[in-house]
């Protein structure tokens, strides 16, 4: 079986999960549906002359507030993609994981992992290819002429936020290799994604955790929506979140490599 | 009647005491408090007394409640265990009932735990930090900050009961309270009757003046009651 297959194989298997494309549902229908209600909140106050009604004024900020929604899309993809593996069956079918049967058609276990992790990645690539733009159509189309010149980088911005989606769905992928269960890393990190999270809690206590790699990451498309001062620069902050990403999923590469299945 | 429903809050509760998971949530509930009152006590945006610092904390702290309510009906789904419930107390609207007064018994528990220990960490925290101590009567908000919390979690409760399942019904819950709800709260004053924005006024002041606490708590009341009533009437109806 090429790897090619196994990431065929993979990409059927996940797909077809309910909580799957319930993920999906939310990561696409969450943020345009947030950024629907922000947008006809900005124009509402543009138009009554009353800016400081809301938090912003532009529409390219009411699609990057309504990013944190299309995160906890991205964990759960993540959390499943893993966690379906190891759920139990109804002891009236036999009580068997399914990562038996994937291990058994597959017996490559870095093979395995690698074809998830694509798996992921293109998920949510898809869905942030869909979901930025379209938010980003709908908001200005909604806001229209009231609107105040767009801001300088709603480019970077954009692909900021995919990459941020993309990386926490791999970071949440390589928790639940750990845990081997879905539950704590959806609580951790669905809570964490909220904008005032632990981990901005930490950031008034240390100024080291601007690199916890949520922190580092929103960097990349917060702007000035970040809720601490000092944070890294988009690039910088890109990369840390990055390597805390290729370092949790080869941590979760070797355990998945060394435990019994 | 009664009888019978005290003796399925009875099977309940000693389930729940049996689950591992239950366990894990009640005590990592104690333990969050300990630690976000503590770093809230030690960071310059923090309070200065000892129950404003708690205060700001239960908004970490309705995460343990809510995966304690989900927790505790989630599991039954996972691997048939109803089946073996219903038989033990073939009554779909006991079942329910028991389960709902099980969970507010621990989630009771929790929360005054949590909250007590909050307040030590915090008044230890704060006088490490040599701020005088001010203290004004029986601090009410703690109070309502118990009930709230054990209050949302039942959200998470009836959520369970409706999807039958931990995961699903974990993402809906945390995400609407932990992540729509302050998005939404940035741009509409609608907001207000999401059910933590209006439950939180148990223990937070309204700057708008809109809903007082016994409103709040009803509007809060109000979800619970709906999404609860569906989930029984789907329980009745659906194959176990």
């Amino acid at each position: 079986m090429t790897f090619f297959d196994t990431v065929a194989a993979e990409i059927r298997k996940t797909a077809t999960l309910p909580a799957a494309i319930v993920a999906l549902a939310v990561t696409v229908l969450g943020p345009v549906a947030i950024t629907l209600i922000n947008a006809v909140g900005v124009r509402a106050a543009l138009r009554s002359g009353r800016p400081e009604l809301t938090a912003y004024t532009s529409p390219v900020e009411a699609v990057f507030s309504a990013v944190p929604i299309g995160t906890v899309g991205a964990v759960v993809l993540g959390v499943v993609a893993v966690g379906g593996e190891y759920t139990t069956n109804s002891a009236r079918i036999g009580g068997g994981r399914q990562i038996t049967t994937t291990l058994t058609a597959t017996p490559d276990r870095l093979g395995v992992l690698a074809a998830k992790a694509v798996t992921v990645v293109l998920l949510v690539a898809v869905a942030a290819l869909v979901v930025i733009p379209a938010s980003l159509a709908l908001a200005g189309g909604i806001v229209g002429t009231d609107a105040p010149p767009a801001p300088e980088g709603v480019l970077s911005r954009s692909v900021g936020a995919g990459i941020y989606w993309l990386l926490t769905a791999l970071i949440a992928l390589a928790v639940t290799v750990f845990t081997r269960n879905g539950i704590v890393p959806i609580i951790v990190l669905v809570v964490n994604s909220a904008l005032v999270s632990v981990s901005v809690l930490l950031s008034h206590l240390t100024p080291l955790a601007r690199f916890l790699p949520d922190l580092a990451g929103m960097s990349m498309f917060a702007g000035d929506l970040l809720a601490f001062d000092d944070a890294l620069a988009p690039v910088t902050g890109g990369l840390v979140m990055a390597t805390w990403t290729a370092g949790l999923l080869a941590l979760a590469s070797a355990v998945f490599l060394r435990r019994d299945a | 009647m009664i009888r019978s429903y005290a003796g399925a809050t009875a099977a309940e509760l000693t389930k729940l005491f049996g689950l591992p998971a239950v366990l894990a949530a009640v005590f990592g509930t104690i333990g969050a408090a300990v630690a976000v009152t503590g770093a809230l006590a030690a960071s310059p945006v923090g309070a200065n007394e000892p129950v404003a610092v708690v205060l700001q904390a239960v908004p970490y702290l309705q995460a343990g409640t809510i995966s304690l309510g989900v927790l505790a009906v989630g599991t039954e789904y996972a691997d048939g265990q109803l089946h073996t419930t219903l038989r033990c107390v073939p009554d779909r609207l006991a079942v329910p009932a028991a389960k709902t007064l099980a969970y507010l018994a621990w989630a009771a528990v929790t929360a005054v735990a949590a909250l007590a220990v909050g307040l030590l960490t915090a008044r230890i925290a704060l006088a490490t930090r040599d701020v005088p101590v001010v203290t004004d009567g029986f601090p009410w908000k703690v109070v309502g900050a118990a009930a709230y919390l054990a209050l949302i979690g039942l959200l998470g409760l009836a959520l369970a009961a409706l999807l039958r399942a931990v995961v699903s019904a974990l993402v809906v819950t945390l995400s609407l309270v932990l992540v729509a709800s302050p998005v939404l709260d940035a741009v509409t004053p609608h907001a207000r009757y999401l059910p933590d924005r209006a439950g939180g006024l148990l223990y937070l002041p309204d700057p708008a003046r809109i809903l007082t606490p016994a409103t709040g708590l009803l509007v809060l009341l109000g979800w619970v009651v709906v999404i609860g009533s569906g989930a029984v009437a789907a329980f009745r109806r659906r194959d176990a």
